[in-house]
């Protein structure tokens, strides 16, 4: 609630592995492309020798994990994170028996709840490389002996003490994934090395003189590839799956074996790599063990106007909530205190009376919990940090003992991403082995567009609840206070942690993204740390694998190259209020790819279409003139990872219709979702030009048929449907995007214009190559189209009533508008709309107009919000001014780096540039600033609603809407502070016709108005009444939401709609209490 | 005996005569609903604050008396043993999912379909929760009835917390109407007479049964008896509903008020003229709506204002008449309670309220009500002879007995402009009877 929430909204900075890692985030639509960059580091683990797990709590606690014997028992587990690290070689094992060995590690639950570690042996590093028509197998020897050599000689220090690098160099026939050309293998040379980072030193090695390996201009193949990634295909294991240890194949690790554990798990195990079973994620394995879920939120006691920092400030409560998955309440509840504090019903609290003592009993709890999966608000960037740097100061030694290895710590790395949209981001990123940080902000972030991503708004977004915020000032306050004010500040902390763990279940976070590892086959922290490339590369090379095909290790090179993007057929303008149809090809690049074999592998060059001889008719030509051999010559990899993908969609689809368990159905819903987006992200891969392997052939293909399709759906549909073939109207193709055609049949009404559809569907899907299929899905009635990508319609896809009210691109959820904006737009599409009222809407945008010139508008519709990134910025801004004028009136509640500046545009001297004339809005609220409504008019409403109604008015839009009547009068406002205030002097006005009143008088009302008393004493009344009304209702409203009648209300949320409401019906209430007072006292 | 139909001694003689007014003495007992802090910078939290120091004070004598001194006094607070029976003090809070929320209403504003305005906000998930100064706890238990109590009531729960932090409740106990003064022996009939809902401003279809009760009033109709036995009528109550009557759909505009107000004014002068009125507003007259409300303005009713025997008096209102202590409000606490549980007949309401010791605990929750900060004005002090509550939809009436030989008359005042009904009270004996002019 106080704390900076630093917002990122680049996806955040992958996983730092392996040295060779060069993979780039990849955006999901290929048209906002974004690069970014990162500072790379050398992963350096740090070791300590951590602490034991204490089990001092029966609710904390794992239940005790039953006697196993691999001689008799299996071992079945759900692994959730996969790492790698080189140790000693155990005997018995396959692969080199030369330590250092690379080990993968697969952490997991079983379904009784008990913590699993898996060391897997044997799986060495390899990669591909060309070699010469007459390399043999003795060359390949020769290859391994000098190699081995050089590498060694080029390790300068070779600290890990490797005796043989080159393990195995064998020769393999295969195809390369790239382009088609006949179907000969070509021979391969396999060099197996002993550590991963070894494959970019051999690369690059033999780069440097091919010729002393026996090599002749070398490609590499797969050299690229991230381990754990290759460890992954080669097993067949997929993200989240269930992994079987069958009896006698594995040796559990306890304090009497050989080898001594060395993780915190329950049970620790060792496998050869070929000797488990990796079980699909299909029928009974799409199960989903119990994990546990921990959500945290941190308080610190900043000092004033300063942020905390973790030098400085302590933390003074930790708040943690545990649930299992599929758990409806979390079992943990529970705040660590510094400090006594009184007890919470239904919770647990600790006190500490050092806050040395509270943090490392905290970590003694968070390892004793052990769980799975981390949650929180910002925790990655925020909290995790704060808790590492402050215990460091405080020489809290065991305190960073945090992931599953017993004697790692958790480090925090920076990262800075850097991408053409978003700017430079920092980033933190901090390793828990076997556990996954799941920090929600960064997963709403990546998948939801919001207007503003602070837990109050989120919650209020997806949960409707409204949660109560402490201005960061008062915390340090509450926290000397006494122990029931920390007992309210633990409340506060324990809704923190709370909030996140109901968001996860509300928009089943962790099922969905579970789902996603399944399907694309990567482990769970990649979803979050990474972007959609390594997703497509996993079921590339799963594919690639099966078929016999090498993927090609890509240089990276940004190319300029362009190609033509999606089509539109330009808008026809206008109000539609007759029934548009609307059809869709379904998955519409997919199903090219798959229509016209689109892939890597049957791509033909275009040198080579005459040496591999073939011939007109087993070739397509796209539009874009590009070459692919047919299925019937070559199926292509790409369509069949498509294939299985939409397939598993339909079928999980039709499981779902069956699937009656409601928890079940959310994982197939998970499922089928994550399998949409993967298929659609198969095209973005192509077309990402920093990507691992892009085929701009492909893409611009794509791309090409899809222009080709629209355009011909609209010739076939404008030829049929005419009044020449006997049908009502001719048919017109209003308007036509990326995948989907709006056509006007004429037809007036619903099922009509339905029916036509539906046939008009059928009758091209008929015309294309299968599977693309035209589908008929909606009807807009009455439709608004104002723009390319802009439009409103009520949605229909039955004729009996709408779905809803489908709007793109107009602004609603814009974060640099006021809400006065997106209310009053979202009301005039609602008046256009649904009630088939124009004049209504035209005249609803005059009085919307007219009340925010007299000053009628409440002023939290007015309020402009951004996030004081930095201090310095070139261009002056207003929010940044305001930051500092703040500052110079009270540095302790003025907004700090990272905080969200609220602000208002008030008035000022003619030509005062605008980041001048912003004001906060509570100032204005009690010093009656008076606001600059022309700012509004013409910098916020002014161009979103000349926009929707110049297709109804047409030129005329902007004089009545703008000019009008209704714009005439203006409210005027006198400011108490400024220039002049000081030397002006109020005087009392007559209440009825304002006259100014003799300096002596008391009396309300001049001798003229005298008659009319009673008159103008009951419309002040009235006034009085509806304020006092007003004012009752909202802080009854916010006693029930902060949870107590006793205490006072201290929220400071100004994301909530009454914040400001609340703050100046309380003003205006007070003033007309006087202004009704000066009638005198009704008792006399 | 007041209007018996068939007088026995009902001889045609329409002959003047003067008949003096009976005349009691009078005291305004409403000092704490005119005196309310009006600081609307201050917040709902002080009058909660200052409700439950009170009933602290008022229940820690009750609870030992009821449960003896075996179970401890304890504060939420203080509830570290779980399972350990002990006596907590605090205010109920009632969660109603169909309460109305602004917040919500203000966030509809932009969804499409619009929701159906309710009247009763009961659901079944409703459920309670005691608070003290700093601490909630769930309340479960056969003994206490979710749907027969509202929030801000304030009671002692005697029951223990258990392992999930929730209270079981095993006996509840109510602060009770309190001490009554010993009421007063009357040698001869002594009349109240209480009307409710005038609603001048749609007098249309009960002006004439309004001027039959001024003409009733004023002595002006039936035989000199009858004459006599009207003049026994020392006081009459306007139990609000003045202007317009709480039972008006939607919201009266200023203009129908300005003619509402004349005709107002005179109608109070000519009863001002012949016995002493008490004009109390309601929630839709000209005045502030938050309770307690102040009197109308002098300024409403210049030729009312001329008679001292026209008093302009707060809702709620409190006064003694010769000795017996008379409260009421003008029944807007009462309809809430009502809107907010499942109870549904008025009378049975008010015991309740005189058990909870509160006229109107569901202000400030859902009733407007002034920030007050040192007291709440609501608290009953001493248990009233009289209780009566206005702007009822039918007459009712019964005779509440205490624990403690308390006697009080419970009257549902009826809407004038509905019924034609005002009630009638004989100080004498406490009996009530209606009569309706039609």
């Amino acid at each position: 609630m106080d704390k900076k929430r630093q917002y990122s909204k680049a996806p955040p900075p992958k996983r730092l592995k392996s040295g060779d890692d060069d993979d780039n985030d990849l955006p999901c639509t290929f048209e906002e492309q974004l690069a970014y960059m990162e500072t790379d580091f050398e992963s350096q683990e740090v070791f300590g020798e951590g602490p034991e797990n204490q089990s001092t709590n029966m609710k904390w606690s794992r239940p005790p994990p039953p006697a196993m014997d691999p001689k008799k028992d299996t071992l079945v587990f759900q692994q959730i994170d996969i790492d790698n690290y080189n140790g000693q070689p155990m005997p018995g094992m396959p692969g080199s028996q030369l330590a250092p060995v690379p080990i993968m590690r697969m952490y997991g639950i079983t379904m009784d709840g008990n913590s699993v570690c898996c060391h897997v042996h044997g799986f060495t590093p390899y990669f591909y490389v060309t070699v010469p028509v007459n390399f043999t197998e003795s060359s390949c020897n020769n290859l391994k002996q000098n190699l081995n050599k050089a590498i060694l000689e080029d390790l300068r220090s070779n600290k890990d003490n490797i005796k043989e690098t080159t393990l195995e160099v064998r020769l393999v026939k295969a195809k390369s994934l790239m382009f088609y050309q006949g179907d000969k293998d070509i021979t391969f040379a396999r060099v197996s090395v002993a550590l991963p980072k070894l494959i970019a030193a051999a690369k690059r090695l033999i780069e440097r003189q091919p010729t002393s390996f026996g090599l002749m201009d070398p490609s590499f193949f797969e050299s690229n590839i991230d381990f754990d990634i290759r460890f992954m295909v080669d097993t067949s294991v997929v993200g989240c799956s269930w992994i079987e240890l069958p009896v006698n194949k594995w040796f559990l690790r306890s304090k009497d074996s050989q080898v001594k554990p060395e993780s915190r798990c329950q049970i620790e195990v060792d496998v050869a790599w070929n000797a488990f079973i990796a079980h699909q994620p299909e029928g009974e394995w799409s199960k989903v063990a119990p994990f546990r879920i921990l959500s945290f939120d941190i308080e610190c006691a900043g000092r004033k106007g300063v942020f905390p920092e973790p030098q400085h400030d302590p933390v003074i409560q930790i708040a943690s909530m545990v649930i299992r998955q599929g758990d409806p309440e979390p079992y943990v509840r529970n705040v660590f205190t510094l400090n006594t504090c009184a007890p919470i019903v239904g919770s647990q609290v600790l006190s500490f009376q050092s806050e040395s003592e509270l943090l490392a009993k905290w970590s003694d709890f968070f390892r004793e919990l052990d769980p799975d999966i981390i949650t929180g608000y910002n925790i990655n960037n925020f909290d995790w940090p704060y808790l590492i740097n402050r215990a460091k100061h405080l020489k809290v030694d065991n305190f960073d003992f945090l992931g599953r290895i017993r004697n790692i710590r958790s480090v925090i790395k920076d990262s800075v991403l850097q991408s053409k949209q978003m700017g430079r981001r920092e980033n933190k990123s901090i390793n828990f082995e076997g556990r996954v940080p799941f920090d929600l902000l960064l997963v709403l972030v990546r998948d939801y567009k919001l207007r503003s991503y602070t837990l109050n708004a989120v919650s209020y977004h997806f949960l409707q609840e409204q949660k109560e915020d402490v201005h960061h000032s008062i915390i340090s306050d509450l926290q000397n206070e006494s122990e029931q004010t920390r007992r309210r500040l633990a409340m506060y902390c324990l809704k923190d942690a709370y909030l996140p763990l109901k968001l996860l279940n509300k928009l089943m976070c962790i099922i969905n993204y579970m789902e996603m590892a399944r399907v694309t086959g990567v482990p769970l922290l990649c979803l979050l740390t990474r972007g959609q490339q390594i997703k497509v590369v996993s079921q590339l090379l799963r594919k690639a694998k099966e078929a016999g095909y090498l993927m090609p290790a890509h240089h990276g090179q940004g190319s300029d190259e362009q190609f033509e993007g999606a089509t539109v057929i330009e808008p026809k303008r206008g109000y539609y209020a007759d029934p548009i149809s609307t059809l869709d090809f379904a998955s519409l690049y997919p199903s090219i790819m798959m229509a016209h074999n689109l892939c890597y592998t049957t791509l033909v060059q275009p040198s080579m279409q005459n040496k591999i001889n073939l011939s007109e008719n087993d070739v397509t030509v796209t539009p874009s003139k590009n070459m692919f051999v047919k299925s019937s010559v070559r199926k292509g990899l790409l369509p069949e990872i498509l294939e299985s993908l939409l397939a598993a969609r339909k079928k999980a689809k039709a499981d779902l219709k069956n699937e009656k368990d409601p928890f079940k159905r959310s994982v197939l819903d998970g499922r089928q979702l994550a399998l949409k987006i993967s298929a659609n992200s198969v095209y973005g891969f192509t077309g990402a030009q920093v990507g691992k392997l892009p085929c701009l052939e492909i893409s611009s293909s794509v791309t090409a048929y899809g222009r080709t399709m629209i355009e011909f759906t609209k010739s076939e549909v404008e030829k049929k449907y005419t009044k020449a073939n006997g049908y009502k109207e001719d048919a017109v193709v209003i308007y036509g995007d990326t995948d989907s055609v709006m056509v006007k049949f004429g037809v007036k009404t619903l099922e009509e214009s339905m029916e036509l559809g539906r046939e008009a569907a059928d009758f091209v899907t008929e015309k294309f190559v299968k599977p693309i299929k035209l589908e008929f899905e909606k009807v807009y009635y009455p439709y608004l189209l104002i723009n390319k990508k802009r439009y409103a319609g009520l949605y229909f896809t039955k004729p009996d009533k709408y779905d809803k009210m489908d709007c793109k691109g107009i602004e609603t959820v814009r974060r640099d508008n006021c809400p006065l904006v997106s209310n009053m737009m979202s009301t005039c599409l609602q008046k256009l709309l649904i009630d088939r009222d124009p004049d209504g809407a035209v005249n609803y945008a005059k009085q919307i107009i007219s009340d925010l010139l007299c000053n009628r508008i409440d002023i939290s519709q007015l309020v402009i919000t951004k996030e004081l990134t930095k201090n310095d910025y070139a261009a002056k801004q207003a929010h940044v001014e305001l930051a500092n004028k703040m500052k110079k009136r009270d540095a302790g509640t003025a907004p700090k780096l990272g905080d969200r500046v609220p602000y208002v545009i008030c008035c000022a001297t003619k030509n005062t540039p605008a980041y001048m004339k912003a004001e906060d809005p509570i100032y204005v609220l009690e010093n009656s600033v008076p606001i600059d409504f022309s700012y509004y008019m013409e910098n916020q409403l002014s161009k979103p609603l000349l926009r929707i109604f110049e297709p109804i008015l047409g030129e005329k839009a902007e004089s009545l809407l703008l000019k009008g009547e209704h714009t005439r009068t203006k409210a005027m406002v006198t400011s108490k502070v400024g220039a002049l205030a000081a030397f002006t002097k109020k005087k009392e006005k007559c209440i009825g016709c304002k006259t100014v009143m003799p300096s002596d008088t008391v009396k309300a009302l001049c001798n003229h108005c005298m008659h009319k008393e009673r008159q103008i004493y009951i419309s002040e009344i009235f006034k009085l009444r509806q304020l006092q009304e007003k004012f009752s209702r909202l802080w009854t409203e916010c006693q029930r939401c902060q949870g107590s009648l006793h205490e006072e209300v201290l929220c400071t949320n100004r994301d909530c709609t009454i914040f400001y409401m609340r703050k100046k019906t309380g003003i205006e209430l007070d003033a007309q209490e006087k202004t009704v007072l000066r009638f005198g006292e009704p008792s006399w | 005996m007041l209007f018996k139909a068939e007088s026995s001694k009902a001889e045609n003689t329409f002959q003047a005569c003067e008949l003096e007014r009976q005349e009691v003495d009078y005291t305004d007992c409403s000092k704490r609903f005119q005196e309310v802090a009006r600081d609307f910078s201050k917040q709902y939290a002080h009058i909660y604050s200052a409700r439950l120091n009170t009933y602290r004070n008022i229940l820690t004598p009750i609870v030992r008396k009821k449960w003896s001194d075996r179970h401890k006094i304890l504060k939420l607070c203080e509830l570290r043993d779980k399972g350990t029976t002990c006596v907590i003090i605090g205010t109920l809070f009632k969660f109603q999912e169909l309460k109305p929320s602004i917040l919500k209403e203000l966030s509809d504003q932009l969804e499409i379909i619009p929701q159906a305005p309710r009247t009763h906000f009961v659901h079944d998930s409703d459920s309670l929760v005691l608070e003290d100064e700093l601490q909630r706890i769930k309340l479960v238990g056969e003994c206490i009835d979710v749907h027969s109590v509202v929030t801000g009531v304030v009671c002692a729960l005697l029951g223990s917390e258990d392992e999930d932090g929730i209270f079981t409740v095993q006996d509840v106990c109510w602060a009770g109407c309190g001490i009554q003064k010993p009421l007063p022996k009357l040698s001869s009939d002594k009349y109240v007479v209480l009307i409710s809902g005038l609603n001048t401003s749609k007098t249309a279809e009960h002006m004439f049964s309004l001027h039959l009760l001024m003409e009733w009033l004023s002595g002006l109709s039936g035989t000199s008896e009858y004459q006599e036995e009207v003049s026994k009528i020392v006081r009459v109550i306007v139990a609000g509903g003045v202007l317009a009557s709480q039972t008006n759909e939607g919201t009266e505009n200023e203009s129908d008020f300005i003619a509402a107000v004349e005709l107002m004014d005179s109608l109070a002068a000519t009863l001002s003229a012949v016995a002493p009125l008490d004009l109390m507003p309601s929630s839709k007259d000209p005045t502030g709506i938050m309770l307690p409300q102040k009197p109308f303005h002098y300024c409403l009713f210049p030729k009312a204002i001329e008679y001292k025997s026209f008093n302009r008096v707060t809702n709620p209102y409190e006064c003694d008449i010769g000795g017996f202590t008379c409260l009421g409000t003008s029944g807007e606490p009462i309809k809430d309670i009502m809107r907010y549980s499942k109870l549904d007949n008025t009378l049975e309401v008010m015991k309740k309220t005189l058990l909870w010791r509160n006229i109107a605990p569901t202000c400030p929750d859902t009733i407007p009500c002034t920030p007050c900060t040192d007291t709440d004005p609501f608290i009953i002090y001493n248990c009233p002879a009289i209780y009566f509550c206005g702007n009822c939809p039918e007459f009712a009436t019964d005779l509440y007995e205490g624990e403690n030989g308390q006697r009080t008359r419970l009257v549902c005042v009826p809407n004038f402009c509905d019924s034609m009904t005002v009630a009638l009270i004989n100080l004498a004996n406490l009996e009530c009877y209606s009569m309706k002019f039609s």
